[in-house]
């Protein structure tokens, strides 16, 4: 104090003032960067109802995965919202299948761990053949929103695998009929080496054989190249009236691209149902698709109202068709769930919720639309009878987990976009 | 003697190619060319870098610098924490690029991506495709982005380095000065002196990179015709990086069925040339500069973000591979009129275009075609400051500028591998975008208590055709408070501008970016503090805190199989970073610095990915040592003083790009690594009398590190491959 007061000593106050005291800085800037590298984490509530997502977020097959994430999340808001199930609220855990068998098992395997009571996915069947038994086993009901499986007689119907989409066959069938009744008689089917796009190639070529047509060839494409010059080469020395894709869009846009490149004019394409995204169109040249045709399970809600809703929650982001069916999946559990009344904690009895997976979306009872799953569950909760009526029609399950009454359509590649006829 | 204001430097000429401008200043009363300091240089013409050893700490710490407030000034009074790469410095550490000083000042972090460098300031990295467009790199005050990307080329493609005088980095925000893209720092290129230009400065160096050939020529002239000077300079390098391997670390490279299992790289070759002409009129009344540049680069892409290892023979028999191949010319006018005692006005003008030169081309894995891209612009960049400076202790800028930018849209076109034709329907598009920003800004410094306490000012408004205003500002004080010591406090915001190719971009292959015609500009407040403390002649020490708040940050999300940039992120930290100098007359100069970036983030996503890569920082190392020293050595010929230089770089770990974790499924990092480079070196070698003759022995990467720095597409980036190389200079 004294120097501090002395006019002479001033300058060596002033040094004083300003010399470093190590051990306070190194306090203080270790307070700073502690207060900066503490991060809010976000506990579980182990209350929570898991649902599990199993999705190809990355792989050869990635592309899908997040916006069908935010499908199952934007409903989940809209059950949290109105109070969750069971009195408790939803917790959607998501890993990723990579397209990869044993990613996939791995990360089932994390879900189950996780306490899941479903589980949603995978992107193919398969994928989700080889994770029927570890799901069974754990008493985890399985739900396949957009796929159907490749072969409906291999599976065992004690431990129905709920499949919202219809099958490779049906869906196949659909597209030879479409195939012939647009003139074309001699057509190339070109399909990757999963088991759901060889069904899917394979029921075309029954279906247009059994009707008259000639298929030229049957090419496979294996999943992790990066070019298929041979087989576009194949396939276009054929001379076909059509051409048949069954692919992801990934290996589907390449193929479009190179056959595009190796013909002199645009291609008649006829597309599997996992080719109608708009994520296929931006990633082939324009105008190679002009004219493409195919099949794919018929949405029934084709309003704005879900669009607008996944565009407000998502930055704008606008929902693939897959989305519309991600959202059903998960609005039916919800409903189901709920619908078993279960009390305590843990997961409910997996017979019950199995049988209640059933009745969700089978009437009698009042329906429940897509933006009513509020209204429905306050309603299970007094005790009425309702059911889930989703943006994809009428959810009627076969003993085997297939879906009933599975709807196809129409649709046609006009301007770079995809115009459904509903034929 | 009043203070003057040191004008923003500019200027450009050119009809073919090249040059760039100058600094004038001498006079203490008369305004300096712009951007360039305006004090007296301290040692004249005959003793440049013939007398390094002679530049004391105490000279290098009080170097004059005009970035900070488009003022002449002293490091310790600019308002903005900035470093100060010199000539000395150039020739001493033997960069041979700008990217290359930047990796040794303090707050950097470049990702060499083996195509155009990666910078990252303080925590905050660009990611994907950002060729360094977080900082803003000028010549002189005038920017050189390459506008599609807002990129900043960085290497010997830049600037002649023997018409540099000296590199002015400030680490911070400065839109309120610059503008746009003057994000987390600005990189200011000043020219050098005509009266201290040489006649004639050539380099020319040689050796091996790997086991590769390799060459650089760097020759700048110059000459006084009267009250016109005159200077010209061109640079060029062929250097070859083949036979990298790919990363272990990289979790999915894509690479063409062609090479598959291949594990090294066959073409990582790199070609750069830049030419320079800058002709100056200078009178008492001011002057009228006029410069222009000319630069290319190609690379060979065997690590580009398309497809990865694509050199090579195909099946058919072609010869294949990415190669990148852009150029770029500015021509620039710079004048300033002295229109008072008090006010001078300076106007500066450029003229830019760019584009993809046509041995660009694109591999993305097909046998079948591969991808020329089409993209160009062109534009201008208007600018015009009225100087006021009163008295000597207040000044004032106010300006205003226009940057018209015409952009040709990406088009890319499919190229058959049997024809080497494009492909049915492949043409260009012709889509085009005019983009507009109209900008003004105030800046002022004033001495509130003379030679001790001074506070800077400034606010700039911009507004965008596309993305509307934005406001910015800077403010802070600046004191010295006797006994050395010194002390900085400053805040600062800034913005970061979409870029036509993010906001325009089209896939090459299916999964590549996608353009979002939506994006914003990300913005960024800074809070920030430096004490400093010259002890003597010879050590001197600073060390500074910075807080950064990160808002709208673009992050690529995807959307469907493409990856698309949307304002969904926010971060924010702190950065502590510290530096001590330490010199021994001529026989022994040192430095080392360290610092820590301690970041959070918030993806702004949720779901699967969000909950993947948490909040922890990534890509940017959580620490980086870096040190330096320079030592006379006895001399093995009479009358030849040796000089051994050294600088090493300790880079902490690294956490992969988002994109690479979620290839991997968890979160991983890339191993700390040693960058150790080493000279031998010549000094006042006097082949011809009065004339210095400089030779030296450099390695760089000395120990061979091969680990990696994080990339962005599914594979990592490994460290550029030990060059050694024999570099001779001669001035005269």
């Amino acid at each position: 104090m004294t120097e501090r007061n002395d006019p002479k000593s001033r300058p060596h106050a002033q040094r004083a003032h300003f010399r470093l005291r190590p051990w306070r800085t190194a306090l203080a800037l270790g307070s700073l960067f502690a207060a900066t590298s503490c991060t809010e984490a976000v506990k579980p509530n182990d209350d929570d109802i898991v649902i599990g997502l199993l999705l190809p977020f990355t792989g050869s097959t990635a592309g899908n995965g997040a916006n069908f994430e935010r499908a199952v999340l934007l409903a989940a808001d809209r059950i949290n919202a109105a109070g969750g199930v069971l009195g408790r609220s939803i917790r959607v855990v998501a890993a990723d299948s990579h397209s990869d068998v044993e990613r996939s098992r791995s990360s089932v395997e994390t879900l189950i761990d996780a306490g899941a009571v479903a589980i949603l996915g995978p992107e193919s069947p398969d994928i989700a053949l080889t994770l029927i038994e570890a799901m069974n086993a754990a008493d985890v009901a399985f739900i396949s929103p957009l796929v159907g499986a490749g072969s409906e007689t291999e599976l065992d119907c004690t431990h129905p695998w709920f499949r919202m989409a219809p099958s490779a066959q049906d869906l196949g069938a659909a597209l030879a009929k479409e195939i012939f009744a647009d003139g074309a008689r001699q057509i190339a089917i070109i399909a990757a080496d999963t088991d759901y796009d060889r069904a899917f190639g394979s029921a075309v070529a029954s279906r247009f054989k059994r009707l008259g047509g000639e298929v030229l060839s049957e090419i496979e494409l294996a999943t992790r190249k990066g070019t298929y010059d041979a087989e576009v080469r194949e396939a276009a020395l054929l001379s076909p009236d059509a051409f048949v894709l069954a692919a992801s869009p990934r290996i589907g846009a390449t193929v479009a691209n190179e056959i595009d490149a190796e013909l002199d004019q645009t291609a008649q394409w006829y597309l599997s149902p996992l080719l109608k995204t708009e994520i296929f169109l931006e990633n082939v040249a324009p105008r190679a698709l002009e004219g493409a045709v195919g099949v794919a399970p018929r949405i029934f809600e084709r309003g704005d109202s879900f669009p607008s809703a996944f565009r407000e929650r998502w930055l704008g982001d606008e929902p693939l068709e897959g989305a519309y069916f991600y959202y059903d999946a998960m609005g039916l559990l919800a409903i189901a769930l709920e619908s078993t009344g279960f009390e305590g904690g843990g997961n409910p009895n997996f017979a019950d919720f199995r049988q209640a997976l059933f009745n969700a979306a089978a009437p009698p009872g009042e329906a429940v639309r897509w933006f009513e799953l509020d209204l429905g569950l306050e309603r299970l909760r007094k005790g009425d009878d309702i059911y889930y009526s989703g943006l994809t029609g009428p959810l009627l399950f076969e003993s085997c987990g297939s879906r009933r009454l599975g709807v196809t359509e129409r649709f046609t590649v006009k301007s770079g976009d995809f115009v459904s006829s509903g034929r | 003697m009043v203070r003057r204001l040191s004008p923003r430097a500019h200027p450009f000429l050119l009809v073919g190619l090249l040059v760039a401008q100058t600094v004038r200043a001498e006079e203490p009363a008369a305004p300096a060319a712009a951007a360039a300091p305006s004090s007296k240089p301290e040692s004249g013409p005959n003793a440049s870098e013939e007398n390094l050893g002679e530049l004391d700490l105490v000279r290098l710490l009080n170097v004059q610098v005009s970035t900070a407030s488009k003022t002449s000034e002293s490091m310790d009074e600019a308002p903005a924490i900035i470093s100060v790469v010199t000539r000395e410095d150039i020739q001493r550490w033997g960069y041979q690029s700008v990217a290359e000083a930047l990796q040794h000042v303090v707050g950097f972090y470049l990702i060499d991506d083996h195509i155009i460098a990666n910078t990252g300031v303080r925590g905050v990295t660009g990611g994907l495709g950002a060729e360094s467009g977080v900082i803003k790199v000028m010549i002189d005050g005038r920017s050189v982005s390459y506008r599609t990307t807002s990129g900043n080329w960085l290497g010997v493609e830049l600037v002649p380095l023997g018409s540099i005088k000296q590199i002015e980095i400030i680490r911070g925000p400065a839109s309120a000065l610059y503008g746009a893209d003057a994000f987390l720092g600005v990189v200011n290129i000043i020219t050098v002196d005509p009266a201290q230009a040489k006649t004639v400065e050539a380099r020319v160096a040689g050796g091996y990179t790997s086991m590769n050939p390799q060459g650089r020529v760097d020759v700048v002239g110059s000459t006084l015709l009267g009250p016109i000077d005159v200077l010209v300079g061109v640079a060029a390098e062929s250097n070859d990086r083949s036979g990298l391997d790919m990363p272990a670390s990289s979790p999915a490279p894509l690479i063409p069925e062609y090479n598959s299992g291949q594990r090294y790289s066959r073409d990582l070759h790199r070609s750069s040339l830049v030419a320079q002409l800058r002709a100056g009129y200078r009178t008492e009344q001011g002057h009228l500069i006029l410069s222009g540049y000319a630069s290319g680069i190609e690379r060979g892409g065997d690590f580009a973000q398309w497809s990865q290892f694509s050199s090579g023979v195909d099946r058919a028999g072609n010869a294949v591979g990415t190669v990148v191949s852009l150029g770029q010319v500015r021509l620039n006018a710079d004048s300033l009129y002295h229109v008072t005692d008090t006010v001078d006005l300076a106007l500066q003008g450029t003229y830019f275009q760019g584009g993809v030169l046509p041995q660009d081309r694109v591999e993305v894995a097909s046998n079948l075609f591969y991808v020329e891209r089409d993209f160009a612009y062109r534009g201008v960049d208007v600018n015009m400051e009225v100087r006021w400076t009163p008295n000597e202790r207040f000044n004032a800028i106010l300006g205003a500028e226009t940057v018209f930018d015409h952009e040709s849209l990406p088009n890319p076109i499919r190229i058959s591998k049997e024809t080497g034709r494009a492909l049915g329907g492949d043409a260009s598009s012709g889509a085009t975008r005019d983009l507009l920003n109209v900008g003004t800004f105030l800046s002022a410094n004033y001495q509130l208590v003379k030679q001790y306490l001074k506070a800077s000012g400034g606010v700039r408004y911009d507004h965008h055709n596309l993305y509307g205003d934005q406001l910015t500002g800077r403010g802070g004080l600046t004191s010295n408070w006797g006994g050395g010591f010194g002390t900085k406090i400053l805040y600062g915001s800034a913005f970061k501008a979409p870029t036509p190719m993010l906001l325009y971009s089209v896939p090459l292959r299916p999964g590549d970016v996608i353009g979002n015609e939506n994006l914003k500009p990300q913005t960024i407040q800074t809070v920030e503090a430096q004490l400093s403390w010259k002890m003597n002649r010879s050590f001197s020490a600073s060390t500074g805190v910075a807080y950064n708040w990160l808002f709208n940050k673009a992050e690529f999300t995807p959307q469907g199989l493409n990856q698309t940039a949307q304002n969904v992120s926010s971060q924010q930290g702190l950065s502590w970073e510290t530096r001590a100098d330490y010199t021994i007359g001529r026989k022994f100069q040192s430095y080392a610095s360290f610092e820590i970036h301690q970041y959070s983030r918030d993806s702004g996503q949720e779901g699967y990915k969000a909950d993947l890569v948490g909040s922890a920082n990534n890509v940017f190392p959580n620490w980086v040592g870096r040190a330096g020293a320079s030592v006379g050595l006895p001399s093995f010929f009479a009358a030849v003083p040796l000089e051994f230089a050294t600088q090493a770089i300790v880079v902490g770990p690294r956490v992969a790009s988002d994109t690479n974790i979620f290839e991997t499924g968890r979160i991983y990092t890339l191993d700390p690594y040693v960058w150790l480079n080493a000279s031998l070196s010549t000094r006042e070698l006097y082949l011809i009398p009065g004339h210095e003759t400089y030779f030296a022995i450099r390695v760089k990467n000395l120990i061979g590190g091969r680990q990696a720095d994080p990339g962005f597409s599914g594979f990592d980036y490994p460290l550029a491959p030990r060059e050694v190389f024999f570099e001779a200079r001669h001035s005269y």
